[in-house]
């Protein structure tokens, strides 16, 4: 259970002001979600994932993961982050980065282990490929795998398939739902794609713009395992106009307040 | 030698002769020029003697030469070795500890730019003028930019990266050792190759205030003798250790980059 009380967060900018960023987000998550989290772009939902992740420590509120705080939950290995961009280290090969947290940890990992995951992300062929001969695309697909392959209690994902195309990205979808339903970890999926949002959520968070704060939810409840044809019938999509429709309210507050500045 | 060989040899002489041929036409210039002027206005040779009288007393006197630039050559790359290690050490210090690095590199800065080689008399008095003044001056002269390289380039790990290493649960030093000194390496490599050059000049700048042996006493005994031409040979056989020693390193870090797998792009 991952509860998060009136959190709050700030930036300290150049000049010494401060930039409120998070403005009071209330939710509490049950082991095993997945949630989905959409906003305007520059809104703080990149900042939202790395206070969860332990990576931002100064915030307000108090943040809950299974019991433990965030710092002490990413010391102990329990999340895995997979970050805007895909940070790869260049002097590694694919199969040498993905193996990167099991070489840290000092643990050996069973020969079969990184074979699936290349083969979940397709990236069989280029195991031995340095990530410079990589499309954008296939260096974000090692990233995922990267954080998926020690199977973290918690999985943040900021928007890990916006560089693939339609179809990659629906296979992607679909293999993620697969691992996640196979792991029982807690997922948070920040994405711009709201047809993927829909998809993989139990639960849908609008975001309004910065300073960030819970627009609206959305319960999600269609069965799963889902499977492509669900996008294709009614109910899919009028739940996703109303996503939609809240998503374009979330981001017309924002120009209003800009206006009125 | 046989004649087979010479035959070998001859093609692939010229053949990179004429691949380079455009490197040669600038320096082919100036020694025509040079040339030209010493016979045309009669320059005196104690001032400036011809080319080909350089080149000939190269030849001949290249054994003694050879074995001077030696000298000087295992003084630098012995500095080198010294000051780049240490300056390895502080520079990673500098670079994983903001705290230390706000405290030190104001001082190494202004320090880098103080001439050292101004202290090499001091050296000498105090360390004889045998190999080991010397090695110091080397190594003093390669130790403030490598450090200042080495922690740059530490420092400006991506902090992504740094992030990443968190989330996947590294120590500190798994932290520096996989990912802050792998990104660092170009800076380090660019801070070898400065210290490259800056040891050979601080063998020969040592030698210059006290030695008896190697390529700048020979320029410095020469200057005495008057012995023009003999200084001109021991320049040029500094400046090709120099370069020499700058090429090695250039050569390493090529090897380095092709081995991680990282394409050398300057
Ligand atoms: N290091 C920083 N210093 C100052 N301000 C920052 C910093 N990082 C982020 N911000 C501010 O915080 C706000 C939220 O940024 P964040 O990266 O969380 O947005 P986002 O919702 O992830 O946007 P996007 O969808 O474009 O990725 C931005 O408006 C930005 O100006
Ligand atoms: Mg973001």
């Amino acid at each position: 259970m991952i509860s998060i009380k009136d959190l709050s967060f700030s930036q300290k900018l150049r000049d010494g002001k401060h930039q409120c960023i998070i403005n009071g987000i209330h939710c509490s998550v049950e082991r095993g979600a997945c949630v989905t989290i959409i906003g305007p772009s520059g809104g703080g939902k990149t900042t939202l994932l790395r206070i969860l992740a332990g990576l931002e420590h100064d915030y307000e509120g108090a943040v809950d993961i299974d019991g433990a705080s965030p710092l002490r939950a990413q010391e102990e290995g329990r999340i895995g982050f997979v970050f805007q961009q895909p940070v790869l280290f260049p002097w590694r090969t694919v199969r040498e980065n993905i193996e990167l947290p099991f070489e840290v940890k000092g643990k050996s990992l069973a020969s079969n282990v990184i074979g699936e995951m290349l083969k979940i992300t397709a990236l069989e062929k280029y195991a031995s490929y340095h990530p410079y001969q990589l499309s954008g695309g296939m260096q974000s697909r090692v990233a995922i795998a990267r954080a998926l392959v020690t199977e973290p209690d918690l999985l943040l994902l900021d928007e890990p398939f916006a560089d693939l195309d339609e179809f990659n990205r629906e296979r992607m979808n679909l293999e993620l739902q697969r691992i996640w339903m196979n792991t029982g970890a807690t997922m948070f999926f920040v994405t711009h794609d709201l047809v993927e949002a829909v998809f993989l959520a139990d639960r849908v968070i609008v975001l309004s713009s910065k300073p960030a704060q819970i627009y609206q939810e959305f319960q999600v409840n269609f069965p799963r395992p889902r499977t492509p044809e669900l996008m294709e019938c009614p109910e899919f999509d009028s739940l996703l106009l109303r996503v939609r429709g809240s998503l374009r309210k979330a981001t017309k507050l924002h120009a209003q307040q800009e206006n009125c500045l | 030698m046989n004649n087979s060989q010479i035959d070998n040899l001859l093609p692939a002489v010229l053949r990179l002769l004429s691949t380079h041929a455009t490197d040669f036409i600038v320096p082919g210039v100036v020694l025509a020029c040079w040339e030209i002027a010493v016979r045309l206005f009669n320059i005196p040779r104690y001032l400036l003697p011809p080319p080909t009288e350089i080149f000939n007393l190269i030849i001949a006197q290249f054994p003694l030469l050879f074995h001077e630039a030696g000298i000087t050559l295992l003084e630098a790359i012995l500095g080198f070795a010294l000051g780049c290690g240490a300056a390895f050490f502080t520079g990673s210090f500098f670079g994983v500890w903001r705290l230390v690095e706000r405290a030190a590199m104001p001082m190494f800065v202004a320090l880098q730019a103080v001439p050292l080689v101004a202290i090499a008399p001091l050296l000498i008095i105090w360390l004889g003028n045998g190999l080991g003044s010397k090695v110091v001056m080397a190594a003093l002269i390669c130790f403030f930019p490598m450090t200042i390289n080495c922690a740059t380039g530490i420092k400006n790990t991506s902090p992504e990266m740094v992030d990443l290493m968190k989330m996947v649960g590294a120590t500190p030093f798994q932290l520096y050792w996989k990912a802050r000194l792998p990104s660092a390496l170009p800076a380090i490599f660019s801070g070898l190759k400065i210290s490259a050059s800056f040891s050979v000049i601080g063998a020969i700048v040592s030698e210059l205030a006290g030695a008896d042996k190697g390529i700048g006493y020979q320029i410095l005994s020469s200057s005495y003798r008057t012995d023009t031409p003999m200084l001109f040979a021991a320049v040029f056989f500094a400046a090709a250790s120099g370069i020499g020693f700058y090429q090695f390193v250039c050569f390493i870090e090529r090897a380095t980059f092709r081995k991680m797998g990282l394409t050398h792009r300057e």
